[in-house]
């Protein structure tokens, strides 16, 4: 009979397999022997996407079932996760009129801890040793006091939620330059970070924020991409665009392109 | 010190496996490894063998016959060059694969070591786990109690 050679392969090895599977099918080795136990588990690449949420929902149609079910599998799937996360993906579903709780663990250097916020994003400003970030359709808030910045952070992604935000007023757009004039800092909290893609921009205050806090701490960043809202007016992406363009750029050769679909 | 008018040929380069064997290759299909681009460039005499310690000849054949492939990629188009990967990859057993895989890795060959990974990957993918041990030769050393107890854990990974 032939050895088992997959399971004495090298630790980042096995980790690359397993990244290729989808996170259902890496899971399922958990089962395959001891060895194989927690791998599946500790892997660094964390991806949430909106496939694995349709295999998890597979066969449910009612929002509430959906939404209950997705977020008690991402709860324990985060629960369970150990060691460092370098890329994470997580989409999340919207649905009207959700009432359900969602991921309630913040991370701390890669480990998860539990906690009672209900919100999500917030959770993820604690992770510092992130080199990929994507988030689809989360709802964004305001960045916490304690952020530390993402002082490895490469690339990061944010897609907005499908339907405009009603929270979306042109007169919201005037406050944000106002309310603390934000100056190129020299912490420079994301001092790695080359590439930002925000799609489905709706103009919203806190993705403002987002794009000004982002310009003013990232010195290398090569690009950063707006892709609008179909939905918003004219006069909103007018707007938009006059408020971006005003920030401070950390770094000298940042481009800032605005996509209007 | 007298110079050979090299420099528009592609050079040669002579890689020595663990179990002795040589071979000579043009310097760009050497160079599609990392590891061996770093080795020349501290390297004084390239007429020298370099060495490869842990990849055996018959391993590092297969290595240098990706490498070539590669390494002429203008004859083959991006469809053409897939197909090549994916019978290449196809041919191999499993005994070939795990040394082909710790091969590329350690020679830091990019491709290779996607091609390989995926290829593992795609084995495991679809079966289940009883299909997936007896396809890797996996001992299961759980107690029937202990297996049932992980698939309650994340019951969402045994479903459909």
């Amino acid at each position: 009979m032939e050895a088992d050679r997959i399971s004495n392969l090298p630790l980042d090895l096995t980790y690359n397999i397993l990244e290729c599977l989808p996170l259902q099918e890496a899971a399922k080795t958990s089962v395959l022997s001891q060895h194989w136990r927690f791998l599946w588990a500790s892997i660094p690449q964390l991806v949430l996407d909106e496939s694995f949420c349709a295999t998890i929902v597979n066969g449910k149609s009612e929002p509430a079932d959906i939404s209950l079910r997705y977020s008690k599998v991402v709860n324990s799937i985060l629960l369970s996760h150990v060691g460092p996360i370098s890329k994470f993906v997580l989409f999340v579903p919207s649905f009207p009129g959700e009432r359900y709780p969602w991921v309630n663990y913040v991370f701390r250097d890669g480990e998860f801890y539990p906690n009672l916020k209900k919100k999500l994003p917030e959770c993820l400003f604690t992770c510092s040793g992130l080199t990929h970030l994507t988030l689809i359709g989360c709802k964004l808030r305001s960045l916490p006091p304690s952020f530390m910045g993402f002082p490895c952070l490469i690339y990061f992604k944010l897609v907005g939620s499908q339907e405009l935000s009603v929270e979306t007023k042109i007169s919201e757009l005037v406050k944000v330059t106002d309310d603390h004039p934000l100056q190129i800092d020299c912490s420079f909290t994301l001092r790695c970070l080359r590439k930002v893609q925000l799609l489905r921009v709706s103009g919203w205050i806190r993705e403002l924020q987002l794009i000004k806090y982002i310009l003013a701490h990232s010195p290398v960043l090569g690009n950063m991409t707006n892709e609008l809202h179909k939905n918003m007016e004219v006069e909103q992406k007018y707007n938009f665009a006059l408020e971006a363009m005003r920030y401070c750029r950390a770094s000298p050769n940042a481009e800032i392109i605005i996509k209007d679909k | 010190m007298a110079s050979t008018s090299t420099s528009t040929l592609s050079r040669k380069l002579i890689l020595k496996s663990s179990d002795g064997e040589k071979f000579e290759v043009d310097e760009n299909v050497a160079m599609q490894s990392q590891t061996i681009k770093h080795m020349i460039e501290d390297l004084d005499d390239i007429n020298s063998p370099i060495p490869v310690s842990i990849v055996t000849g018959t391993i590092l054949s297969k290595v240098i016959e990706y490498c070539k492939k590669h390494a002429t990629e203008d004859s083959d188009s991006d469809e053409q060059l897939k197909q090549w990967d994916k019978e290449y990859a196809n041919n191999m057993d499993l005994n070939t694969l795990y040394y082909l895989l710790l091969a590329a890795n350690y020679m830091e060959i990019k491709g290779l070591l996607e091609l390989i990974t995926q290829c593992v990957a795609d084995m495991i993918k679809g079966k289940s786990p009883e299909e997936i041990r007896a396809h890797f030769n996996i001992k299961n050393d759980f107690t029937p109690q202990e297996e049932a107890n992980i698939r309650n854990e994340n019951p969402w990974a045994f479903e459909n």
